[in-house]
């Protein structure tokens, strides 16, 4: 501790040092902050707390200290719900200084708060530009024209189909259309058996991807409007909406399930629409199910997956910045193959989905495969209760008849654009 | 107790005795009182920095509008104001009511009644006591996922209810059945913990007013209703207490159960669930220490009445 102490107090001087000689020279402060002065950078971020899991990162951030000797990461993980964590922590001012943002409208409020700083300029002196990577991921974290945190990596929705179900009914291949989608369903059902064609979680992030597959949006491009009120939104929701209808998909409350993923694992389903994170619970909780992957069935408008891209920001309070951004500079750049291919994730780079590792693994080809077309989950600031508790409301009375799907998407544009409303948009 | 009655006895001595002996008096007595402060100081601070501190700053923190990450600012009375306009409050107050008013009867009653078993002498009665009270002594979380696997569409639970050919409902995904599962849930798991309370109440009665009714020729059920009964009136205070704070209080079961959003449809939101989200998932603090206070007073005056019920104890 005292050690750890000593580097940071080391550290901090090398900075006023350095800022203070950067300015007087006119110069950026980093040829100050002299490469062989010792600096910590406090690496944050969500991980189930286990030595293990720990000591992967340190692995991960081995060939990093060699490359940067003179800076020391401090890897300090946050176990349980992180987001709520994270707000307590900048609360408190005891952050990390490199933070993890989380998709599904987790960033915005630390990026509105001004908790974490844009790294355009890092990015441009690092010589890099924001389309070595998937429009996808960077979107989730651009406000403003600005880039608020560098995508680590991500996970897309696709098909997983039970390959012995699939054989026992006669059918060759996973469906490529929403026609065959809904076909094979029927034919996989047996109601009386409580085994359903298809199993997908009565939420927003599962239904989100109808409505692009149709032509429609969930906001505009700024972000500013709700765009839930378009014939193309209603056209991709009622899809959704009408598998349940038709007593072809099942909630995973209608199986004894908790998540699809579940749904699928004990074979309650033939197919479920998941991201990759589902090859590893089959792994692990149902190995014996023998399933194959397929890139989500095209709408018919656009071929489109969601995206749940995860990024590295750098706090405002980071002492050091220069030595943070290098950290997730590497993280994201050099260090993006082996941090993938480790916790089996997909890449943030198109130049990496290449690499051994996924030619090793094929099962991540129809995942690498939907890349180009995913479209980042998320949602504004201010939009937290809405995402967790107006979606499913409204999601969950359409599934089970008590509404109408226009009628659902009616009440969803209203409250969202009440949202809006109330921040003065 | 033997320390209050030196106390008191010293109160007494006050201005009565010889000069000398009041002055040693008053020496001891500040001796005491600086060693009972010096005991109890640790609990006092744990106390004021952790229970009572946090608990004045959710009253100041419902005049100010904050998301916890941006600057707050002084609203007056809005939160109040727009938590009672707000439909979502009243939902989880009224689950809540209804919770309690549920739970609490029905698991006092159930504690008695195993209480009063248990007080016979049986056969193998400490395994039974130990096999009622185990599920208040397990984490709740862990008896949460527990029964989320018994009561699921396909469970445990539903398999025997079609063997009794009964319609199977969807215990945890249909509005109409979630609450009553957890309800089902709290009264099993905090029965046992009441009952040990009751069994120590019981313990309590002198056996000879039981013996007298005996003598009188009381049935069993008379001696019960005119005699135990009324004496356990300070335990059954005691129980209905804790029972109507705990209920609601409930906040745990709900937060596994609906993964924190308290679906399905608000039929699980509970007024201290909603306050948790509002503080750390809606960005709005303010409204989430309002609802603080007003529960706070809600809680409060059914205690109140409570004691006003049940409070004073009775002798014989």
């Amino acid at each position: 501790m005292a050690k750890q102490h000593a580097i940071m107090a080391v550290g901090t001087a090398a900075l006023l040092i350095g800022g203070v000689s950067g300015l007087a020279a006119g110069k950026a402060p980093r040829q100050f902050v002299a490469k062989h002065k010792a600096v910590t950078v406090t690496l944050g971020g969500w991980a189930a707390y286990s030595k293990n899991n720990v000591q992967q990162m340190y692995n991960f951030l081995k060939p990093f200290e060699r490359e940067f000797p003179w800076i020391h990461v401090k890897y300090l993980p946050v176990a349980g719900n992180y987001e709520t964590i994270l707000k307590t922590e900048y609360v408190a001012g005891d952050a990390a200084d490199v933070v993890a943002l989380n998709n599904g409208g987790q960033a915005s409020p630390f990026i509105d708060a001004g908790d974490v700083v844009a790294l355009n300029h890092f990015l441009a002196a690092s010589h890099q530009r924001v389309n070595n990577f998937y429009q996808g991921t960077t979107s989730l974290f651009t406000y403003h024209n600005q880039l608020y945190a560098i995508p680590r990596d991500q996970d897309v929705l696709a098909l997983f189909y039970n390959k012995t179900m699939f054989a026992k009914a006669g059918i060759k291949s996973p469906p490529k259309t929403w026609a065959q989608l809904a076909t094979d369903a029927k034919i996989l059902t047996d109601a009386k058996a409580h085994v359903y064609g298809l199993g997908i979680d009565p939420s927003e992030a599962y239904w989100g991807e109808f409505v692009i597959q149709a032509g429609g949006t969930i906001f505009n491009a700024g972000k500013h409007q709700m765009t839930l009120n378009t014939k193309a939104a209603l056209r991709g929701f009622s899809y959704y909406v009408s598998l349940y209808r038709r007593g072809i998909a099942a909630q995973p409350s209608q199986v004894g399930a908790t998540w699809s993923g579940q749904s699928f694992g004990i074979g309650r389903v033939a197919m479920t629409i998941e991201g990759g994170w589902l090859n590893g619970s089959l792994k692990q909780d149902w190995p014996s199910i023998k399933y194959g992957v397929a890139p989500l069935p095209k709408g018919p408008v656009n071929r489109a997956t969601l995206s749940f891209p995860v990024g590295w920001a750098i706090s405002k309070t980071a002492p050091n910045k220069q030595a943070a951004w290098d950290l997730v500079n590497y993280m994201t750049n050099q260090g993006q193959p082996a941090w993938v291919a480790g916790t089996q994730a997909l890449p943030t780079r198109p130049s990496v989905t290449s690499i051994n590792y996924f030619k090793q693994h094929p099962i991540w080809k129809p995942f690498l495969a939907s890349l180009p077309v995913a479209r980042a989950w998320t949602f504004p600031n201010g939009f937290d209760q809405y995402a967790s508790t107006t979606l499913n409301n409204q999601t969950l009375l359409a599934v089970e008849g008590q509404e109408s799907p226009a009628a659902a998407l009616k009440h969803l544009q209203q409250a969202g654009q009440q949202v809006f409303r109330s921040q003065g948009q | 107790m033997k320390m209050e009655a030196d106390f008191a006895s010293a109160d007494k001595g006050r201005g009565l005795g010889p000069r000398p002996l009041r002055q040693k008096m008053s020496r001891m007595r500040l001796n005491d009182l600086f060693a009972g402060y010096a005991f109890s100081l640790p609990s006092v601070i744990v106390l004021f920095v952790f229970t009572l501190g946090p608990a004045l700053a959710a009253f100041y923190l419902s005049f100010f509008s904050w998301s916890l990450l941006n600057h707050m600012h002084f609203v007056g009375l809005s939160n109040f104001w727009g938590l009672l306009h707000y439909s979502v409050f009243w939902i989880a107050v009224r689950n809540s009511v209804i919770f309690a008013c549920v739970v609490v009867p029905v698991q006092t009653a159930i504690a008695l009644a195993l209480a009063v078993m248990l007080n016979q002498n049986l056969p193998a009665r400490g395994f039974f006591r130990l096999a009622f009270y185990f599920p208040s002594i397990s984490s709740s979380a862990v008896i949460t996922l527990i029964f989320m696997w018994m009561f699921n569409q396909l469970g445990l639970f539903n398999s025997f209810l079609s063997w009794l050919g009964l319609p199977q409902p969807d215990w945890l995904g249909s509005p109409h059945f979630a609450l009553p599962t957890i309800m089902i849930m709290n009264i099993w798991t905090t029965s046992g913990a009441f009952m040990i309370i009751f069994l120590a109440g019981l313990q309590g009665i002198p056996m000879n007013l039981i013996e007298a009714a005996a003598v009188d020729g009381a049935t069993s059920w008379k001696t019960f209703r005119n005699v135990t009964l009324p004496l356990l009136r300070t335990t059954m205070f005691f129980v209905v207490v804790m029972g109507v704070i705990g209920t609601l209080q409930m906040f745990d079961q709900s937060f596994i159960m609906s993964g924190g959003t308290g679906g399905p449809l608000h039929s699980t939101t509970t007024v201290v669930l909603l306050i948790y989200n509002f503080i750390f998932n809606y960005g709005n603090v303010g409204y989430g220490a309002a609802a603080t206070v007003l529960w706070f007073i809600f809680i409060m005056g059914a205690t109140l009445a409570t004691n006003k019920w049940l409070g004073q104890s009775v002798e014989y």
